[in-house]
């Protein structure tokens, strides 16, 4: 596994900022990473997370809430690997409004309850909100959520094109 | 931080902005754009050129203020967009939703253009 990036924020929109910034000098030691589009739809998904955690588990606000994201790549598989944890109210993805039920799997993980996302219907072009799940479910290969005793977890994995980066002789990505 | 810069040009109010269109900046965009939809025909212009990165709220502003302006029997154009914005317009298919322009110009020829039309 490469370095480990861990980062809390407060609960505070202004601050997804400094999370946005984080990530992308994280990618960016990826050689070339940086111009293609999963790059944007990376900043741009883990953006809207956190946003989507500022604005539904902490919507009856929190004094001291915080938001912490740790973000690895397994340089074997090239897997990215993004965790957020917030200590925000939980909610049951089968009883949302939004995405239908049928956009979540109900399983066991690590002797936990998760919901995997699978995927979602696309939202109307004239709609105002709702858009955060479908981008998570369009960007990641794998999305989960574990809410837990006071917390909830969001881990999301994208497996990377690292072939570039070994290709071009930089096999050092994360020193 | 997100500037607004606004002008008049041929009956069409233009809002050209920089930098983060995001959750905390989007509000003075929705003020400016509600403003703007107030009188018929609304037609107004969102130029993106200087804006490097936007989220969902920005998108739910923008969207509000094409309805608004279509409601006024006018529409709202977006412009200049820039890669991690063209991107995430095309993700989303709003272009599905919006006209989209090059340039500022090329979205006032279009005005002018539908302005002929209905006149004709």
């Amino acid at each position: 596994m490469s370095e480990l990036v861990e980062l809390t924020i407060p609960a505070k929109h202004r601050y997804t900022e400094v999370v946005r910034a984080c990530l992308q000098a994280f990618l960016e030691q990826i050689p070339g990473m940086a111009e293609t589009d999963t790059f944007h739809f990376l900043l741009f998904v883990v953006h809207e997370a956190c946003t989507n955690v500022i604005q539904h588990a902490y919507d009856k606000g929190l004094k001291g809430a915080t938001v912490t994201v740790k973000t690895a790549v397994d340089e074997q598989t090239g897997q990215l690997v993004i965790e957020l944890r917030d200590g925000g109210h939980s909610f049951d993805p089968l009883l949302a409004d939004w995405p239908p039920p049928s956009s979540w799997q109900k399983e066991t993980h690590n002797h936990q309850i998760a919901y995997r996302l699978l995927s979602v219907p696309e939202p109307d072009p004239l709609w105002e909100t709702s858009r955060g799940l479908y981008f998570m479910a369009q960007v990641f290969d794998e999305v989960l959520y574990l809410p837990e005793e006071g917390n909830n977890r969001w881990i999301m994995m994208k497996e990377l094109d690292l072939v570039a980066a070994s290709e071009s002789g930089k096999t050092i990505l994360w020193s | 931080m997100l500037e607004l810069k606004t002008q008049g040009l041929k009956g069409v109010k233009v809002l050209n902005l920089s930098g983060r269109f995001v959750a905390h900046t989007a509000p003075q965009v929705r003020e400016w754009l509600l403003n703007a939809a107030q009188k018929a025909p609304a037609r107004v212009i969102v130029d993106l050129g200087g804006v490097n990165f936007l989220d969902s709220q920005a998108i739910g502003t923008l969207v509000q203020g094409m309805k608004r302006c279509r409601e006024q029997g006018g529409d709202l154009y977006v412009c200049g967009l820039q890669q991690p914005v063209r991107v995430i317009f095309e993700l989303m298919r709003l272009d599905m939703a919006f006209k989209i322009f090059e340039n500022v110009e090329e979205a006032l020829d279009a005005f002018q253009h539908t302005e002929s039309a209905v006149d004709a």
